[in-house]
């Protein structure tokens, strides 16, 4: 084993299941990012392989296409790798901030195609046009490729790069049988063609977001997520300070329906004016990573919290700008019954002082009988539902401010789903990370139509309390794989089992296979639980963990 | 072949259907419509099988491991070999059972 290796194993071993993706913000680092700039490095680090275009004067391949920081990441790390380049400790992070920043994608360019960041990976990549699907869906994701922008020429090299870099690629896409020709006369005949039409370097999109002025994010931050773990809706403050080179540290104070809270710290790194990748150490040695993105006024952030660090388990949050004036921003729970009584927290910021029963609307046939402030943020509110209130979504509100999110009023929950329906998890725990996956289950009303499943139903919002089981997806004769796979405990977490080998299964297979995971929710009163289920696969346990799949 | 005559619809049928492969090409593979986090490559593939499944796929899966490693076969999920991590299956002989808890995960390396 050479030194180099060795050194890689060392590094490899500190941080495997540990640091993934950008999280290379460490304080310590810092003093050498005023040694070398991007744009020295790219001089000294990278133009002896990219010379510049006589044309133009820009670095052959690295200035002829914009991408993520997670794409940046992946090629800088490559040429690391498997092009013999030489980084000094930390410029990896300075030339992925420089590149994302004068190679970057605009918000618009992003937005559909956030899923891959935020690691949402049970996402179903529907659309996948028919010139790709083939060619390079069957081994990466679709938002992979659609989160570049290349130049003609650049997009034609991609086959040589590909073939040169897999170079079993032939064989093996041939064995789907989904090509009716070579991988490389296609992806030349169709793929290239189609990239390069639909994901050219230039854009109005990009123009528009490089000349604009980017916002600091500086300042207090209220926080409205929703875990669907254990915690449930949650709401907070993020305070955010500046730390220069578009870093900010940020204090944060979460509180979760259940009645836990959470505090902590985070760093941050603003990628192209508007991609938030911060890592935050949370309730005393806790990692979460923050996948967030602002809109173009950096009024709002929103995306992805990760629990761990290959983002099997998340939680949505949304960071509105505590601009001093008052806004509502949630009601938590989010639904009401006919004829019952309710607590209600009213979330929003710089609520007035003071605040009466009468302050706050709920529309007709709800009535607020106390109301008590907490801080200027935190209402909480006794209501009693009428008989006759009309059932439905409705907007409440706090003396004439509109709430962004609507409160409803049902009857009863009509039936309930799972989210996500279809989902997926990796034994692990052995040699790999066990792939964890959260269920909830969310309540519906069949709304005015009556009818389940069409466009009128109302979505009032998780339920509770759920029995969760584990069914046999039966796909064999004695299909036994529900014996092995794993548990779920009693709040829709499922935990795989281990990885490996199983000796007490046939063939010794391993803890794998398909199951249906279970709901069964009784509502007050009803005579019978319903139930609902989702489909999981727990698929062999993999080795090779990519910032973007 | 030309000798003979479908004796029913049944059989008429299979005369005009097009070939398996003409099919696979035009139609919509049911495998393609898995989670973003799996490939789709099925043959048996890394993560379900064409029916998104689990049932038929290379049991256990460590055993071949090496295989997939050492010709490039699941790129996304297994480090391979050929290219892009020469040394990933070093620490395994191979000959014992127990090798695959000796394998590396391959995370970006930080610099």
């Amino acid at each position: 084993m050479n030194t180099v290796w060795r050194r890689r194993r060392l590094l490899l071993g500190k941080l495997s299941g540990l640091v993934l993706g950008l999280t290379f913000c460490f304080a310590g680092q810092l003093a050498w990012s005023q040694e070398m700039t991007g744009p020295a490095l790219l001089e000294t680090r990278c133009s002896g392989c990219h010379p510049p275009h006589e044309e133009g004067g820009k670095l052959d391949s690295i200035e002829h296409q914009r991408k993520t920081p997670e794409a940046w990441e992946m090629t800088i790390y490559r040429m690391l790798r498997t092009h013999g380049a030489n980084l000094e400790a930390g410029e990896a992070r300075i030339l992925i901030k420089y590149l994302s920043d004068r190679y970057g994608l605009a918000p618009s360019e992003v937005k559909p195609f956030r899923y891959a960041l935020e690691k949402r990976n049970n996402t179903i990549e529907r659309h996948v046009p028919k010139e790709v699907k083939g060619t390079c869906v069957a081994c990466h994701s679709y938002a992979r490729i659609a989160l570049q922008r290349r130049t003609p020429e650049l997009w034609g090299r991609l086959p040589d790069l590909t073939a040169a870099l897999l170079p079993n690629i032939e064989n093996q896409v041939a064995s789907t049988g989904l090509l009716g020709d070579f991988w490389y006369t296609l992806v030349r005949k169709e793929s290239v063609p189609y990239l390069t039409q639909t994901y050219p370097f230039d854009s109005a999109a990009w123009k528009q977001w490089q000349a604009k002025p980017k916002p600091n994010y500086a300042g207090v931050w209220n926080v409205v997520g929703h875990d669907p773990g254990k915690g449930g809706a949650y709401t907070g403050r993020m305070t955010l300070s500046a730390s220069g080179n578009d870093g900010y540290e940020g204090q944060l104070v979460y509180d979760f329906a259940d009645g836990s809270n959470m505090t902590g710290t985070t760093t941050v790194t603003i990628y192209t004016g508007f991609q938030w990748r911060g890592v935050a150490e949370v309730d005393e040695g806790k990692t979460h990573k923050e996948i967030f993105f602002a809109n173009e006024d950096g009024t709002v952030i929103s995306g992805r919290r990760l629990l761990t660090l290959v983002g099997d388990l998340g939680m949505e949050e949304t960071l509105y700008r505590n601009t001093g004036q008052a806004r509502f921003l949630a009601v938590s729970p989010t639904a009401l019954t006919v004829g019952a009584r309710a607590t209600l927290r009213l979330f929003g910021m710089n609520l007035p002082e003071s605040l009466d029963a009468a302050s706050v609307s709920l529309g007709p046939g709800v009535t607020v009988q106390s109301l008590r402030r907490v801080d200027a943020d935190t209402v909480m509110a006794e209501v009693v539902v009428g008989k006759k209130a009309k059932v439905g979504a409705r907007q409440a509100r706090i003396r004439g401010v509109a709430g962004e999110r609507p409160l409803a009023v049902y009857e009863t929950v009509d039936y309930i789903r799972l989210s996500p329906e279809q989902a997926f998890s990796r034994p692990g725990g052995v040699r790999t990370p066990k792939i964890f996956q959260q269920f909830e289950a969310v309540g519906y009303a069949n709304g005015p139509d009556g009818r389940k499943g069409t466009d009128d139903d109302v979505k009032l919002g998780r339920v509770g309390p759920v029995t969760w089981k584990l069914n046999e997806y039966v796909k064999r004769v004695n299909d036994d794989d529900v014996r092995f796979v794993g548990a779920l405990n009693a709040h829709g977490l499922f935990t795989p089992a281990e990885d490996g080998p199983n000796p007490k299964r046939h063939l010794s297979q391993g803890n794998v296979g398909d199951v249906w995971v279970e709901a069964w929710y009784q509502p007050q009163g009803a005579r019978r639980p319903m139930g609902a289920r989702a489909h999981l696969l727990v698929m062999p346990a993999k080795y090779n963990f990519q910032p973007i799949e | 072949m030309k000798h003979l005559k479908a004796a029913n619809h049944k059989a008429e049928r299979v005369e005009t259907a097009p070939s398996v492969a003409k099919r696979q090409v035009q139609e919509d593979v049911l495998g393609m419509a898995q989670p973003m986090g799996c490939t789709t490559i099925f043959n048996p593939g890394w993560e379900a099988n064409p029916w998104g499944g689990t049932a038929g796929m290379c049991a256990p899966m460590e055993a071949d491991l090496l295989g997939c490693a050492n010709v490039c076969w699941w790129p996304a999920q297994v480090p391979d070999s050929l290219q892009n991590y020469p040394e990933w299956a070093s620490a395994c002989s191979g000959a014992n059972a127990e090798d695959w808890r000796s394998l590396e995960l391959v995370f970006p390396e930080k610099k």
